[in-house]
């Protein structure tokens, strides 16, 4: 604006330097925060031991990198900058699309390469530990493993199932031929459930020998005296039948009504075979995990993800803010400890732990109701703080309230889960290490809940929330009690978490307070926001993944990092997803929508009111 | 029962110092600046060093005890005013810039707040330290049966002077103009020549210092340590609702009257762990009957 | 205008916000299947009104009553928004506010299911309950669609449709709550003449096929003429004629009224 003006060379300008300038610090700034750990005795030792020292030259060369790299994309996107043709993504994309219609059978052929090596790496990565992992010859070695043909077939069926399309397409299917009627259907599912059992049963061992075979031998793994063959063959039957139900059923819905769903972006072969794969790995990895693995898997990997997916519902579903789930986590494992007589104070009965989940869910269920039911109503910051007050009270009084919790010292050993039925007997194994019969239990929990949780989504519920979320006003002109459902994610949410309280403290044994610090509510939601709002798949994969570096990251680190310095990470991460990518890893399609910029106006401040309590209210 | 009041009383101050910061922004933003609390912790710090090597000898006059006091406070106020304003820099202005949806704010102050109470933990320790203090210990004034001390008293003078100053930027400079145009329509505001970035800075620059003077006084009279802006921040939070956030005398009364209503019950639970439990049972409780607090929630108009 | 068959019978309404008097001692009514129109200049009360006749406001003084059908009666004083439109009362908004981020279709059936029962558990476990009313509820929203010309635009999310289908839109999500009356705040702001023309036919329709009443706001003194059987001009709060458009016209309060306020309004707009 100005007439003097100073002239920048390549059509830069100040904003230009302030983003390089900013980047260069982010750099150094993450050169500290990867720097060693400091005292307050010699407050300058951390910082001079991460700037002034050769710890410094990578983040300085990443710094002015990622500077570079800014400019230049926001060069570009201004179209003061013009990048060569042939290096646009959409160039790139147009490229990739040409080939695949000019070569189609070397695409695919390359394709399935690549699905067959990624197979073996997986078959490889999650196998017995063995000294030359994921090498070649390791690789070729999987071949002999019975395993690895499941993780190829998963590998390889959305290609199959691609290839089978394009084909009928092409060559129109006699109607009512034999190889489409439902006998023939019933037979692929047998015959599917047959090679399952074959290739990729988890409950067998991984390798082929012919003995297996044999129908008259003693040996508890023979293939045909195995139980989970039969159960694998009797799923892929079952599987054929919900299949021609369902195609029978849109047959008869599609002569009464026109209407049509909208076309899910990925069929539903595809996604089973998906689903499938994802189950087929979570059963069957961690068998070859080693001991560290095996025991993290379930306290620090699977409870946090079961809280997140709980958690998404309160905050995925309907947006609200809860900074104090770790309350309810706790309520049902100091449920639990009660009703297993771990506390000084004694129950009237003693309970299996099987029957404390459901007490447990309503403890917790209850205590969201009562705190919610007052708060919901106002403001979504609100609830907000009033839940950080909540599990930060939670957290005094089981600290403190020695009589009741034994305090800070722990409590006694709260009972684990056990079938004790005439005939029956099993308790599953309070080991820390090397066990997985807990691990095994808490999938038996999350796959039903996921599944629960899916069709609530979809349903008349998540719509409501989805229209709260929205615009509070216009769901509640068209009916929806907007404090009704609010109480309701709340309550879903903290009895998600008090299940996991349950199990967890019954593979634990004895509570301590710190285990329920109110940091660890604050981590579960940053799981939810970096795998993604709303997104059930997103939260299942980011939770693991976070909870998987943070644990991989304690005994492999190339930087100086410690269990503490998580949450410094996580921090910086959360601002970052909140400026760059609100979404998350994997968005849900809803929130996408909700994420997306708005036409950039003045910066106005005003915008925050007006988008939350709107004029009316 | 009256020490307990006078406790209640000066502790209450200080949390209606914090409470301001929380005011302030709510006043301006519409939102509630969860990183406050580092804010907090940052300026006990700071406050923690300047007088860790200014205070090196072993006896002092009581001038220079005066001037170090003056000292400290500049300090923590400083390194407050300017975190508060590289939070608003770094976590919130960007997302102002897109008009993102209010839960992203909310979540981004979360994670600055978790950010620097984890840097600050990594890079000076976690154990807890106990401040130099400038303060004589050896003044006591008995009143009713409360005793207050010199530190009680600095608290005193220091958030009246500071308050007064706040109140009367607000309500009649040029800067405190614009905070009151920004709080009423922003939009407005900016379509009549006010330029909204600086002044939201300067509404965190204010609130900031507030709370690095605060973190000094709580880091004196208890412990420096990378976690300890949480539950005072938590409370003052507290104590903003109940006079009415976004009202800069709410804050100043809250304060007081919350720790007035914290302190007193302990007196007769002789639990002081219960403290919190208190606060925050006002908290809810206050949002339950009372949602626009003692005093109602308007910056400017009341102020 | 029949007195035994109403359908809206507001008595002396009368709404305060602090030392502001929104409305004053208004009263209007309704007969069942009328089009009745809210005419007046900005600031004149009429989305005040609305507002009270929604339950968003409660006015101080006064009754409103709302007569579902000829021998029921529910008293929309101090009821929640929710329990209003759940009695039969919908309505549209002035600045229109669809779900942006859910489609079409999903933002009518959201509507539509306003009457369904299905709760949390019967929806995790599919419960027969739930299987039928999302059968009938994506019935439903498809006639809707049919009948207010949207159809084609069933996956398209709702902030990407252009400005008109909008409105049409937000018609038919609180056409979905199955409403004996319909509450329209300006209805054709924004929109061009050839829509105007459209929406005209619309609202006939739903007066007429669906045997909804309807209320409506209105500017364009056009589109209220043609459509509308009687009217209420509202200035400063207060009602200041009634009567057929016919009469309206010529009434020479309403045309001091809106001569003032037009020249207001051209100076401020």
């Amino acid at each position: 604006m100005s007439i003097n003006e100073r002239k920048w060379p390549l059509g830069l300008d100040k904003d230009d330097l302030r983003l390089a300038v900013t980047c260069f610090f982010g750099g150094l700034l993450l050169a500290v925060m990867t720097g060693p750990e400091g005292n307050l005795s010699s407050p300058g030792f951390a910082f001079q031991h991460s700037i002034f020292s050769s710890h410094v030259y990578g983040f300085v060369i990443f710094g002015l990198l990622l500077g570079a790299l800014s400019v230049t994309r926001r060069k570009s996107k201004m179209g003061v900058w013009e990048l060569p043709v042939s290096l646009r993504l959409v160039t790139v994309k147009e490229k990739i699309r040409t080939l695949t219609n000019t070569y189609p059978a070397i695409i695919f052929g390359v394709v399935a390469f690549i699905a067959l090596i990624a197979a073996l790496l997986v078959a490889d990565f999650t196998g017995p530990l063995v000294p030359n992992k994921l090498s070649f010859g390791q690789l070729l070695h999987q071949f002999v493993n019975s395993r690895t043909y499941g993780y190829i077939s998963i590998a390889e069926a959305p290609l199959v199932i691609r290839l089978v399309r394009t084909r009928l397409k092409k060559s129109t299917p006699a109607q009512g031929s034999i190889f489409s009627s439902n006998v023939a259907t019933v037979i692929y599912g047998l015959v599917g459930g047959f090679l399952f059992a074959l290739f990729a049963d988890p409950w067998l061992p991984p390798r082929f020998r012919w003995s297996y075979f044999t129908f008259g031998g003693p040996s508890n793994n023979a293939f045909f005296h195995h139980w989970t063959t039969y159960l694998w063959i009797v799923m892929g039957g079952l599987l054929a039948g919900r299949y021609i139900f369902v195609k029978t059923s849109d047959i008869r819905r599609a002569k009464t009504q026109r209407f049509r769903r909208p076309r899910a972006e990925v069929s539903a072969s595809t996604r089973f075979v998906m689903y499938a794969g994802c189950l087929f790995v979570a059963v069957e990895a961690p068998k070859y995990l080693n001991a560290f693995w095996q025991s993290t898997i379930y306290q620090q990997i699977g409870i946090f993800v079961l809280l997140a997916i709980g958690l998404n519902v309160v905050i995925g579903f309907a947006g609200l803010l809860d900074l104090g789930y770790v309350a309810f986590y706790a309520l049902g494992a100091y449920t639990n400890a009660y009703f297993t007589g771990a506390l000084p104070i004694h129950p009237p009965f003693i309970l299996n732990t099987f029957f404390v989940v459901p007490i447990a869910v309503i403890v917790a269920m209850l205590a969201g109701v009562l705190l919610g039911l007052p708060t919901l109503r106002l403001r979504g910051d609100y609830l907000a703080i009033v839940t950080l007050g909540f599990g930060e009270i939670v957290y005094v009084l089981i600290s403190n309230l020695t009589s009741v919790t034994d305090g800070a010292g722990g409590t006694g050993p709260a009972g684990g889960f056990s079938i004790n039925l005439p005939g029956i007997h099993y308790a599953w194994s309070a080991a820390l290490t090397g066990d997985l019969s807990y691990y095994y239990l808490l999938l038996g929990f999350m796959v039903p809940i996921l599944f629960l949780f899916t069709s609530l989504n979809n349903s008349r519920v998540g719509r409501s929330w989805a229209a709260i979320r929205e615009d509070e006003v216009a769901a509640t002109s068209l009916g929806i009690n907007p404090l009704k459902y609010k109480v309701m994610a709340f309550a879903i949410g903290a009895s998600t978490s008090g299940v996991a309280g349950v199990l967890s403290s019954a593979k634990l044994g004895a509570l301590f307070p710190s285990d329920f610090a109110l940091q660890l509510s604050i981590f579960v939601v940053i799981l939810v926001i970096f795998g993604g709002m709303g997104s059930i798949v997103g939260v299942l994969v980011g939770a693991a993944f976070l909870n998987w570096v943070t644990q991989y990251l304690i005994f492999h680190s190339f930087i100086d990092y410690q269990d503490a310095d998580k949450f410094m990470y996580f921090g910086a991460l959360l601002i970052l997803a909140m400026i760059f990518r609100p979404q998350g890893l994997v968005p849900s399609k809803r929130r996408v929508r909700e994420f997306e910029d708005e036409e950039a106006g003045l910066g106005s401040a005003d915008a925050l009111g007006t988008a939350v309590e709107g004029p009316l209210s | 029962m009256a020490s307990f009041f006078v406790l209640g009383i000066f502790t209450g101050l200080i949390y209606s110092m914090v409470a301001l910061g929380y005011t302030l922004v709510y006043g301006v933003l519409r939102l509630i600046n969860f990183a406050h609390s580092e804010v907090l912790m940052t300026g006990a710090f700071a406050g923690y060093f300047f007088l860790h090597y200014s205070m090196t000898g072993t006896s002092f006059s009581t001038p220079f005890r005066f001037l170090l006091l003056i000292g400290a406070i500049a300090v923590s106020g400083i390194v407050g005013a300017v975190l508060a304003v590289v939070i608003e820099r770094f976590a919130y202005r960007p997302l102002r810039r897109r008009n993102a949806p209010k839960l992203t704010y909310l979540i981004s102050a979360i994670g600055a707040s978790y950010f620097i109470l984890n840097f600050v933990g990594k890079e000076f320790g976690r154990d807890p330290t106990a401040t130099p203090q400038p303060i004589t210990q050896n003044f006591n004034v008995t009143i009713f049966g409360g005793q207050i001390s010199a530190f009680d008293i600095s608290v005193l003078v220091v958030t009246l002077i500071l308050f007064f100053i706040t109140n009367t930027l607000v309500s009649h400079s040029k800067i405190g103009r614009s905070i009151r145009a920004v709080a009423q329509d922003s939009e407005t505001a900016s379509l009549m020549g006010v330029d909204v970035n600086t002044t939201i800075a300067s509404t965190f620059a204010i609130g900031g210092f507030m709370g690095g003077v605060a973190g000094l006084f709580i880091g004196m009279s208890a412990q420096v340590s990378y976690n300890m802006g949480f539950t005072p921040a938590l409370l003052a939070f507290t104590a903003a609702v109940l006079g009415g956030i976004g009202n800069i005398k709410g804050a100043l009364i809250g304060g007081v009257v919350l720790g007035i209503l914290m302190y007193v019950p302990i007196y007769w639970i002789h639990q002081p762990f219960y403290e919190p439990v208190i606060g925050f049972g006002v908290l809810v409780l206050v949002l339950l009957f009372r949602p626009t607090g003692l005093l109602g929630e308007a910056l400017g108009r009341s102020a | 205008m029949s007195t035994d068959d109403l359908i809206f019978d507001v008595r002396d309404v009368t709404l305060r916000f602090g030392g502001v008097t929104s409305l004053n001692n208004v009263s209007i009514q309704q007969s069942r299947g009328e089009i009745l129109a809210v005419i007046g200049p900005n600031g004149a009360g009429k989305t005040s009104l609305f507002n009270c006749l929604t339950g968003v406001y409660t006015p101080q003084v006064g009754e409103i009553i709302f007569h579902p059908s000829q021998d029921q009666s529910v008293s929309i004083m101090g009821r929640l928004p929710h329990k209003v439109t759940q009695a039969g009362v919908a309505r549209t908004f002035q600045t229109s506010r669809m779900f942006n981020a859910l489609t079409t279709f999903e933002n009518v059936k959201i509507g539509v299911e306003a009457r369904h029962k299905t709760g949390p558990i019967g929806a995790m476990l599919h419960l027969p309950r739930r299987n039928r009313e999302e059968r009938e509820s994506d019935q439903r929203t498809l006639e809707l669609l049919a009948f207010v010309g949207l159809e084609h635009r069933m996956n398209t999310l709702a902030d990407s449709l252009p400005y008109g289908d909008r409105r049409r839109l937000e018609i038919a999500r609180a056409l979905g709550t199955n409403p004996k009356v319909l509450l329209l705040d300006e209805p054709a702001a924004g929109t061009n003449p050839s829509e105007k023309l459209e929406l005209t036919d619309l609202i006939r329709r739903i007066n007429q096929e669906m045997g909804v009443s309807i209320l409506l706001i209105e500017h364009d003194m056009r589109l209220v003429m043609s459509l509308a059987e009687r009217l209420y001009v509202l200035n400063f709060g207060e009602v200041i004629a009634t009567g057929p458009p016919k009469e309206i016209q010529e009434n020479p309060a309403v045309i001091t009224a809106y001569l003032g306020t037009t020249e207001t309004e051209g100076v401020s707009g």
